[in-house]
């Protein structure tokens, strides 16, 4: 399997979209070093942030295309 | 993790110092260790097992070497350690975990320190750092091999067939951390977290939006009044505009109307009152002269008929004259007194001139002298005393003028008075009505005036009222968030839900594939060793392999084909792993997985011999280190050929044991006989078995390995050092390390490794042991 192949059933749904997912999944298949791990806390909130900012985006590209 | 030495000392069934050192250069690596069975081949994997996690049982205890402390004495201190060299990363690493006992009076030990933690040593050219980290240590070691899927690299072959099951917690946790199972678990329930935290602000949000509504309304409704009121106030202030403006109209043409008829009326009857002034002003002056004038007349009066006459009149007119203001009392008292007139004449008490004067001091002293008396005077009698007539002639001539004069101003303000009423009648008629009526008019205007302006008023401060309630209201629903911000968290909701199911889809789509990979790996193995027809088959749901024959799983396979499939799943799990690493490496950057030594034991125990020789082949040169832990049957001649290609290590355990074992005590390697048993000669009561291990190269060149104890003193040490450094230059490299017994005893181990086909000489050998006996070691030791 390739790393593409992985993202395949989102494939269509653009770079950014793409980028986000790949952004949420990161944090959670990175190895951390004990000690240097975000706190559960933090990563949920980096997500809530990940997301808000995709959606500002792409409102905002949406809004320009009107 | 490619292991490059282990280094036992002391614990489990190993007595005193075991060192292995591994080869690693070659693409494929194979290690033997021979030991017959129940001589603690197990034991090492125990071991590795504590070394890599620490003792789930925290009881060190039962992991002191019962023979070493069975030797130390009440008070003595044991060492237990167990070291690993491995290279990770690039990077060479030593982990250890060490703990003391101390032999106690109940024969009882004292464990130090209890949870024995994990230390790391780098070896790197600007010298070794340790660290002490546990924690962080612990995390890296987990990176490398987690704990549930150590089962899966060092495993005891004759238990793993009954552990591929559903039912094996580790099995299963094992399968689900190759697939990072975790990870996307993890995942999804951040983005279960992110939904109830957007949930929760959208609801906050709909309370708001609940608010705005009703807030939008009463600022509708604030802006329709103040919108409204200032209609109002427009109206309000155009009739106040217009009112004032009629106001001043009236105003202005009452002032014109002032300012055209009354001037001329006021300048006349100014003028004529200023006349009127100046004549009453001019008729008192005269009045003033008139009486001085009377005053020096008196005096002439009190005689005679003129006397007579004067009190006759004043008598007359009693009450209606008086007399001027200087005749006082007191002046009429001294001419009573003095009976002489004040014209010099005498006159007798009782006589009518007496009479005349107490009358006239009555009348005078009470009434004031009035122009009536002075006309009277000036009408005197023709008959009184001519002298006194001539002498006052002047006076009464001047007394008429003023008289006359007084008659005059009289007339003139008489006159004036009439004419100022008649101009004054005038200006009523012609001014004053209409002057009135604007007046009232103008009052009307001004009353009017003041209730529009009040009005204004009201409606002005009624608008200010609407405007600051409108302002706070705006100020309020600024405040609440904006539909936008609703909009926005709508959407991330629906982002996150997009988030889960596409997480879910890959993870599937994830599974998929490497359920493929899985399968198609297992199978390949699967099938190179067992012909029957069977075939491997991994569930896509567990990714648990099965065997099936004709599409029927097969329940009770012989252990063969078991056995088979579990090496077979195992090396294709291994790759799997890997083969994730590579491909989640390029998406997350997540650490290298580097390659992986296993353990394996007893892998061929259940096998015939063809499983065997296909088993062999199939492991040779698939993995980059494999440590084998077999029985001397196990080395049968078709697991041998198979295998000795790529054999590159190997070792042997000596089991030193009290019983009397009947088996054969050597095993043939290679034309080497192995001492895999060694009867303990004289055992102490309860003696219990103890293992050794001994490194035989890949040909069966002996290697020498030996451990001394021999008593702890500077001087011994001294000649301990110095054996060391002298048997480096023997033409068999050798290695001589120091470690601690005891309290009281040192361990003194040699290694001698053959080099380029030498060993060392029997002599080399004796000289050792006379060294040795020398310190005063354990006769057994060699």
């Amino acid at each position: 399997m390739s790393s593409e192949d992985l993202f395949s059933p989102v494939n269509d749904k653009g770079d950014r979209y793409k980028k986000l997912l790949t952004t949420v999944l990161t944090k959670r298949f990175m190895v951390y070093i004990a000690g240097h791990k975000p706190t559960e806390q933090n990563m949920v909130s980096q997500d809530y942030s990940n997301i808000m900012e995709y959606v500002t985006k792409k409102m905002q590209e949406e809004q320009n295309d009107n | 993790m490619i292991i490059n030495s282990l280094h036992l000392e002391n614990i489990i069934s190993f007595f005193g110092i075991s060192d292995l050192r591994f080869e690693t250069s070659h693409e494929s690596n194979i290690s033997v260790i021979f030991a017959r069975n129940n001589s603690g081949k197990t034991s090492i994997i125990r071991a590795l097992r504590f070394l890599l996690y620490g003792d789930s049982s925290s009881n060190l205890c039962n992991l002191v070497n019962f023979e070493a402390r069975k030797r130390a004495r009440k008070g003595d201190v044991i060492l237990m350690s167990v070291q690993v060299k491995f290279e990770s990363q690039g990077v060479k690493t030593t982990i250890c975990r060490e703990f003391t006992a101390r032999k106690q009076a109940d024969e009882g030990l004292d464990i130090t320190p209890l949870d024995s933690p994990l230390k790391r040593i780098w070896h790197s050219s600007d010298g070794d750092k340790e660290s002490t980290e546990a924690e962080s240590i612990q995390g890296h070691i987990n990176g490398i091999i987690p704990r549930e899927l150590f089962d899966f690299y060092f495993f005891k072959g004759e238990e793993l067939s009954g552990k591929l099951s559903e039912q094996d917690r580790n099995i299963v946790q094992g399968i689900e951390n190759v697939l990072h199972e975790r990870s996307w678990k993890e995942s999804r329930e951040s983005l279960l977290q992110v939904q109830a935290q957007l949930t929760r602000e959208l609801n906050r949000l709909n309370k708001d939006d609940q608010k705005r509504s009703r807030l939008d309304n009463e600022i509708a409704l604030l802006t329709k009044s103040l919108s409204e009121v200032s209609e109002d106030i427009g109206q309000k202030q155009d009739e106040y505009d217009s009112c004032k403006k009629i106001e001043k109209d009236i105003d202005r043409e009452k002032t014109e109307l002032a300012a055209r008829n009354n001037p001329q009326i006021k300048n006349l009857v100014k003028k004529l009152e200023n006349s009127i002034e100046t004549s009453r002003r001019n008729q008192a002056e005269c009045r003033i002269r008139k009486k001085n004038e009377i005053g020096r007349f008196l005096p002439v009066m009190f005689s005679g008929k003129l006397v007579q006459e004067a009190g006759r009149i004043l008598k007359k007119h009693n009450t209606e004259f008086g007399l001027p203001a200087n005749i006082s009392e007191e002046f009429i008292s001294r001419i009573l007194k003095n009976k002489m007139c004040i014209c010099g004449r005498a006159f007798e008490a009782g006589s009518e001139a007496e009479k005349s004067i107490i009358e006239y001091g009555k009348q005078a002293l009470s009434k004031q002298l009035s122009t009536t008396l002075c006309s009277l005077f000036s009408a005197v009698d023709p008959a009184a005393d001519s002298y006194l007539l001539r002498f006052n002639s002047a006076i009464i001539e001047r007394i008429r003028n003023y008289s006359e004069k007084i008659d005059s101003f009289e007339s003139a303000i008489s006159r004036d008075e009439a004419q100022k009423a008649d101009l004054q009648s005038q200006c009523d008629e012609n001014a004053q009505a209409e002057f009135e009526k604007l007046q009232i008019q103008h009052e009307e205007m001004k009353n009017l005036v003041l209730r529009t302006f009040r009005a204004l008023n009201e409606a002005n401060q009624k608008k200010n009222d609407f405007e600051e309630a409108l302002a706070q209201k705006n100020k309020e629903r600024k405040n609440l968030a904006n539909s936008e911000e609703t909009k926005k968290l709508v959407r991330a909701l629906e982002v996150t839900s997009e988030l889960l199911e596409d997480i879910e889809r890959c993870r599937l789509n994830f599974r998929r594939s490497y359920h493929n990979f899985l399968q198609e790996n297992t199978a390949t193995v699967y099938n190179e060793i067992v012909t029957d027809g069977s075939e491997a088959v991994v569930d896509e749901r567990t990714f648990l392999p099965s065997i099936y024959r004709s599409g029927v799983q097969i329940l009770n396979n012989g252990g063969g084909q078991e056995q088979t499939l579990v090496l077979a799943f195992i090396s294709a799990l291994s790759e799997l792993r890997r083969q994730v690493n590579s491909d989640l490496r390029k998406l997350f950057h997540v650490k290298h997985l580097d390659e992986q030594c296993f353990f394996m034991d007893s892998v061929f125990a259940n096998m015939d011999d063809t499983y065997r020789i296909r088993a062999a082949k199939a492991l040779a040169g698939s993995m980059k280190q494999l440590v084998l832990l077999l029985s001397p049957q196990q080395w049968a001649g078709p697991i041998a050929d198979g295998l000795k290609n790529n054999v590159t290590q190997a070792f042997f355990m000596t089991l030193h044991t009290p019983k009397n074992e009947s088996d054969d005590l050597t095993m043939d390697y290679y034309g080497k006989q192995l001492n895999l048993l060694q009867p303990i000669a004289n055992p102490i009561g309860e003696q219990e078995a103890y293992t050794s291990l001994s490194t035989i190269d890949a040909t069966g060149s002996k290697i020498l390995l030996t451990q001394v104890p021999f008593v702890r003193s500077k001087e011994n040490i001294e000649k301990v050092v110095d054996f060391i450094k002298s048997i480096e230059n023997w033409p068999a490299p050798a290695r001589g390390r120091l470690g601690m017994y005891s309290d009281r005893n040192i361990a003194f181990s040699i290694i001698a490794q053959r080099d380029n086909g030498d060993i060392l000489s029997d002599k080399q050998v004796d000289t050792l042991v006379r060294i040795a006996q020398k310190y005063g070691m354990e006769s057994e030791a060699l």
